[in-house]
């Protein structure tokens, strides 16, 4: 709005409304290009000032009736009173309109076309055969050896015992006294299990192989105690040498085992 | 120095001896209204004519303002002067009745819509039509402080109290005044 600045400009009205001669000579001395601007505004003041109603002679005074400006809160009260007046009323007005606007209409049944209804294709599931839970297989190390054939001849039976053990990845131990036992003996096994084939052959010749576990094996000069009878008892009866079994006779045995 | 002079148009602390007139006029004294009307008058007929440009309007506003003091003068609380008081009134009411006849299209005597000068005879009555014109282009409020300012010489701390604002405010009020006044005038004299 105006470009002169601020300080001139205040300095201008201050000479303006009071114009001292020696402040106007200093002001034309140091800001010559206002003074036109400065002379404009004395003027100005001069006319505002010299618009002062004169002085007159009051007219009496006598009280009038005057409209005195409301306090806040009879305003305040007045618009909710009307607002509560409007809402009441609107509130009536929406019950009548919709109290005439919407008969009551009865009610209809409409029986709907519909084709018959179709049942539903009843599939029957075949009956579940109950399967009981198998029992746990063994999972012996032993178990898990593979089968294994040996066909040997006139070899002691720690050689074959040996033999056995080494096609079966086992280390066998002959504990002490197997030395008697130690005969030639001739060995025909086919698909045979390890543990199984010293158990043939323990049951032949005298002994019986244990495993201990970590792939060994220790073979003791004894068969176990239900398959040797006590002191004084008859002798048992093979069934195809019909007595007791010579280590002489198995050795021509007929092979065992295999299939 | 100079510029002092513009805002430093501070009163001393004073008795304030319409006080005492008060006092008698609250007693019972009916006469004693009487002579703060006489005494006041011409500040808030200035004031009055000042904001609402009309002698007539500017009389009946008067007359309204001593009324409104005239009722409610038991509530005036004596923390500033009778005159700051009575001046904040004229004011407030003023404006009020600018605002009011804003609408109202405002009498233009012929020689001043064609921007005559004016003779030494109107400036003598005080309405200059350059003047009055440029009052007329600026709003109630702004009339009001220049009114305050230039015609009733009041100081910037009772013009603040008169408007109901600050020293500062009133500083800076006076000066956005001064400078649509000065536009307007501008604008009526070319």
């Amino acid at each position: 709005m105006n470009r002169i600045p601020r300080e001139i400009d205040q300095l201008m009205w201050a000479l303006a409304e009071q114009p001292d001669p020696a402040a106007l000579e200093e002001f034309q001395r140091r800001h010559p290009a206002y003074v036109g601007e400065l002379g404009r505004r004395i003027a100005m003041v001069r006319s505002l000032k010299g618009c002062q109603p004169l002085g007159q002679a009051p007219p009496p005074f006598q009280p009038r009736q005057v409209a005195e400006p409301r306090p806040r809160w009879v305003l305040a009260a007045a618009f909710g009173s009307v607002l509560v007046a409007l809402c009441f009323a609107s509130y009536l007005a929406a019950n009548w309109y919709l109290g005439r606007s919407v008969p009551p209409a009865e009610p209809r049944v409409e029986q709907p076309a519909v084709a018959p209804p179709r049942l539903p294709e009843v599939v029957y599931a075949p009956p579940r055969r109950f399967e009981a839970p198998q029992p746990a297989l063994p999972t012996s190390e032993t178990e898990l050896l593979p089968p294994l054939s040996v066909r040997l001849r006139d070899v002691p039976l720690s050689v074959a015992l040996r033999a056995i053990a080494e096609q079966a990845g086992l280390r066998v131990t002959l504990a002490p006294g197997f030395e008697r036992l130690d005969a030639t003996v001739d060995v025909d096994l086919a698909e045979t299990k390890p543990m199984d084939a010293f158990a043939i052959l323990g049951r032949r010749y005298g002994f019986t192989a244990f495993y201990q576990g970590n792939r060994e094996v220790l073979v003791i000069p004894a068969v176990p105690s239900q398959e040797s009878e006590p002191a004084g008892s008859p002798a048992p009866s093979e069934p195809s040498a019909g007595g007791p079994q010579s280590l002489n006779d198995l050795r021509r045995t007929e092979p065992l085992g295999g299939s | 120095m100079v510029v002092s002079a513009t805002t430093g148009r501070a009163k001393p602390e004073e008795f304030d001896e319409d006080v005492v007139v008060i006092e008698r006029f609250l007693a019972g004294d009916g006469s004693a209204f009487e002579a703060l009307y006489r005494k006041y008058y011409d500040k808030v007929f200035a004031i009055a004519k000042g904001v609402l440009l009309d002698s007539d309007e500017a009389a009946d506003a008067v007359q309204e303002v001593f009324t409104l003091v005239y009722r409610h003068l038991r509530r005036f609380d004596r923390r500033s002067r009778f005159s700051t008081w009575l001046f904040r009134v004229a004011v407030n009411r003023s404006i009020q009745q600018a605002r009011k006849t804003k609408h109202k299209a405002r009498h233009v005597p012929l020689d001043e819509a064609l921007g005559t000068e004016a003779t030494d005879e109107e400036r003598e009555r005080g309405d200059d039509p350059k003047i009055q014109e440029a009052l007329s282009r600026i709003p109630p409020p702004d009339r009001a402080i220049l009114t305050l300012f230039y015609w009733d010489e009041l100081s910037l701390q009772e013009i603040g109290a008169s408007m109901g604002c600050s020293v500062n405010a009133a500083k800076t009020r006076l000066y956005r005044a001064r400078e649509r006044f000065r536009a307007a005038y501008e604008e009526a004299s070319s």
